[in-house]
């Protein structure tokens, strides 16, 4: 039966801190308030509009203030209501330019370069040298947040930033790794600067900054103590009873899932998660992006190691909830990127349903089928499915990455070789279950056959038959999750279908559905319901 | 203030300062796994390419003791994966008869997602593709052929002492989960054997062979049966909720 571990305590959408709750044009007219008196006697040299310059020194008074419910208004709304309005194709002001408005103040710097970085790589093509920069800043901010003092710092940022922080410093090494493995485009320059400074990007640091957050919020043990019980304050220790430590923190284990993902490591990604439950409503359920970000690389990483029918669940149940709350994320500025992560997980749930065909939760199953329709159906069909497969694949795949620099003395363009790598393996796996499909649907038919018959119906001799047969068995078998880590799990059959031989005779049995009446029947006295107290409404 | 950067390339191994050195309570030491060896594998002492050598000489140990340790053969890999010229073709060899081994658990392709590219079209590991391939095709008697007649083949697993055993080991679950009845013949040549050997392979299983010897039959198990099964459907309390709900308002 198919069951739904993942889910037992769903996630209410509202109680997620779901982004962008607030109504925006409140604070557009607002801002035309911000103190405008009281301005330091500075004339910058880039013309700064008025309105910007006032966003900038209300945004510096907040992070000063540690007022963090106005920072997620200015971090979420402001900042991109802005970006529309003046710089939708050009940079924000240069950090150089703002620093006299805020007094030079350092942290707020960083922070402003963050953004300001992370705005040049999603509307323009950012050169060496933002990158070098945008590297050299997240130093700045790790080290501020790590090493700066014995004491912990005492700035608070909203947790959708926090996580953006962590998202988006992934998806600039993943970047640098693509960038720099297009030696052919390069200039000389721009080669002379790679080779200068192997450290910018570098994989060890990369993974530096994410085991050092782990470490110092203490993020594995505050996880064990709410797991098994015990004292949490002092597990969590000085720094990791600060949200900022602990979120930093527990964005990082997601981080490192996504890390070792992209380096093909499958089994470190989910090792990293051992101490995060997923069918509990984990901190990963607090930010949206990182929700959807969790279940699509774990989904991702069962695949790869034939846990199907568990990839199927993880995709499942995050595509439920995606479309359960849907109405919260179009107002959201990552509105966008939730809905291509979830047409690629659409894509990799059809691939992973063709490969272990079970039931699954009826809304997903028929959005999977206005999306994926076509492509299921060719995925059923032996050789001639493979290149829906690869099509779908590199389509949802995440973008790998080889984690060592190219040699820059050969002029040829590789970075699309770690994608084909991990393809081209995945294929070889898709090769080997063919044939599964097709004798699924002629062993549907019966409840015994012979395998002389069987070899006459798919025109194949009898040997291979069997040993077809046996394919069939193996390949339907997986680890399944059943309680403990993520990457815990024992062998079963997957499918409704099973079978077993006596000597060269087959016995099916098939496993249905009994009928499902009371999910329609819920759906439709809640819509009944509804037109009701709608009616009453207007009748009042 | 020290940057991140210069910190870590100088030693790229530990890069923590204070130190990430104790394994995470909640990863337990496997049987017959080393401490030391547990103490790298579990920490970000596995990225520190030092531990090279210590790490290649337990894989080695690994094949003549028969004990197969997956995470630390892939530390290995992200090792060569992070650092290139330390590569060493032999190990990876070694590690990949291993995952053979390993089967019906998918290990030898989480092996190859770490490998890079120029790898696969190393002879050797060309070779163990192959093999691989037909296991994971159930080709038992091509996988056997190949094996004892290609040249090289036999060599690149030589030094794992269990390996035929292993493989039996996954050629014998493969049927076991099929068939609860095969011919003593074909079960001969999935496994490889013959006459007294086979005797004792089945007698090792404790299957049971029928009068004339022709048959063996294979203990029942869940998986070797197949029952038709009705899956009802069930409610559960939360669905009703928003039901309940309106049944409060209406009073």
């Amino acid at each position: 039966m198919y069951q739904e571990p993942y889910d037992e305590d769903e996630v209410r959408a509202d109680e997620v801190e779901l982004p962008t709750v607030y109504a925006g044009d409140e604070y557009a007219e607002e801002e035309i308030d911000y103190q405008t008196e009281g301005l330091p006697a500075f004339a910058p040299e880039i013309q700064i509009p008025e309105l910007v310059r006032n966003f900038i020194l209300h945004f510096h008074r907040n992070v000063t203030e540690r007022n963090v419910w106005d920072l997620h208004a200015i971090y979420e709304n402001g900042w991109n209501k802005l970006t529309e309005k003046f710089y939708p194709k050009t940079a924000w002001p240069d950090p150089e330019a703002i620093a006299g408005l805020v007094n030079d103040d350092p942290v707020f710097l960083i922070l402003y370069k963050e953004l300001y970085y992370r705005h040049i790589y999603s509307k323009m093509t950012p050169t060496i040298e933002d990158r070098i920069a945008s590297y050299s800043n997240y130093c700045d901010l790790f080290n501020y947040i790590l090493n700066s003092s014995t004491e912990p710092s005492d700035l608070e940022l909203p947790n959708q930033w926090l996580w953006d922080i962590i998202d988006e410093f992934i998806y600039q090494f993943q970047s640098f790794c693509m960038y720099r493995s297009k030696v052919k485009n390069k200039s000389e320059i721009e080669i002379e600067l790679l080779k200068e400074r192997p450290d910018v990007w570098n994989v060890h640091n990369v993974l530096n900054v994410l085991y050092s957050l782990i470490q110092k919020s203490r993020i594995n043990e505050q996880l064990l103590v709410s797991k098994n019980g015990g004292d949490m304050l002092e597990a969590a220790g000085d720094f990791g009873s600060r949200p900022l430590y602990r979120l930093l923190g527990y964005f990082s284990i997601i981080g490192l899932l996504r890390v070792h993902c992209l380096l093909g490591d499958y089994v470190l990604a989910l090792k990293t998660m051992e101490n995060v439950e997923l069918n509990k409503k984990g901190l990963f359920a607090r930010v949206t992006a990182c929700h959807v970000t969790t279940y699509y690389y774990v989904g991702f990483a069962y695949m790869m190691m034939r846990r199907y029918s568990d990839a199927i669940k993880a995709f499942a149940h995050i595509l439920l909830f995606v479309s359960r709350t849907k109405q919260y994320h179009t107002r959201s500025y990552q509105f966008e990127a939730i809905s291509k992560k979830s047409e690629q997980m659409y894509a990799l749930l059809a691939m992973c349903v063709a490969l272990s065909p079970q039931r699954i939760d009826e809304n997903v199953h028929t959005t999977m089928r206005e999306k994926y329709g076509e492509q299921s159906m060719k995925m059923q069909r032996g050789e001639e499915g493979l290149p829906t497969f690869e099509e779908l694949f590199n389509f949802a795949c995440p973008k790998f990455i080889s984690p060592v620099p190219p040699d820059y003395e050969v002029a040829v363009n590789a970075s699309h070789e770690p994608t084909r790598h991990q393809q081209r393996i995945f294929m070889a796996e898709v090769r080997t279950q063919l044939l599964v499909p097709t004798i699924r649907s002629f062993l549907k038919l019966y409840t015994t056959l012979g395998v002389e018959k069987l070899a006459a119906f798919l025109d194949l001799p009898v040997d291979e038959v069997r040993t077809q047969l046996l394919v069939f068995k193996h390949k339907t078998r997986q680890r399944r999750y059943e309680s403990g880590s993520v990457l815990e799990g024992d062998f079963g059959p997957t499918t409704d279908l099973d079978f077993y031989l006596k000597q060269d005779l087959i016995y099916i049995a098939e496993s249905k559905q009994g009928r499902r009446v009371g999910e329609w029947f819920i759906r439709h006295i809640n819509k009944f319901e509804d037109i009701v107290s709608n009616m009453e409404k207007r009748h009042e | 203030m020290p940057s991140v950067e210069e910190e870590q390339y100088e030693a790229p191994g530990s890069p923590v300062p204070n130190g990430f050195g104790i394994p995470s309570p909640a990863a337990p030491c496997p049987p017959n796994r080393p401490e030391d060896i547990h103490r790298i594998v579990e920490t970000v002492d596995r990225y520190n390419p030092q531990n090279i050598p210590v790490l290649e000489s337990y894989v080695e140990e690994q094949m003549e003791r028969d004990v197969y340790d997956r995470d630390a053969c892939l530390a290995v890999l992200k090792l060569y994966q992070f650092n290139p010229t330390f590569n060493n073709i032999e190990v990876v060899t070694n590690i990949l008869g291993l995952a053979l081994g390993a089967l019906p658990d998918p290990d030898f392709n989480l092996c190859l997602y770490m490998l890079n590219e120029d790898i696969l079209t190393d002879n050797s590991v060309e070779k163990l593709i192959h093999l691989h391939h037909l296991l994971e095709q159930a080709k038992f008697q091509e996988f056997w052929a190949y094996l004892n007649t290609t040249e090289g083949a036999r060599d690149l697993v030589a030094k794992y002492l269990h390996f035929d055993r292993r493989i039996r080991e996954y050629a014998s679950v493969t049927v076991g989960i099929a068939y609860q009845a095969i011919e003593k013949e074909r079960l001969g040549e999935y496994l490889a054997l013959e006459g007294v050997d086979l005797d004792q392979w089945i007698a090792e299983k404790g299957w049971n062979v029928d009068k004339d010897s022709k048959l063996v039959n294979l203990p029942i198990s869940k998986e070797n049966q197949a029952r038709p099964v009705i899956v009802q459907e069930s409610i559960k309390f939360e669905q009703l909720t928003k039901i309940i709900g309106y049944g409060r308002l209406t009073q």
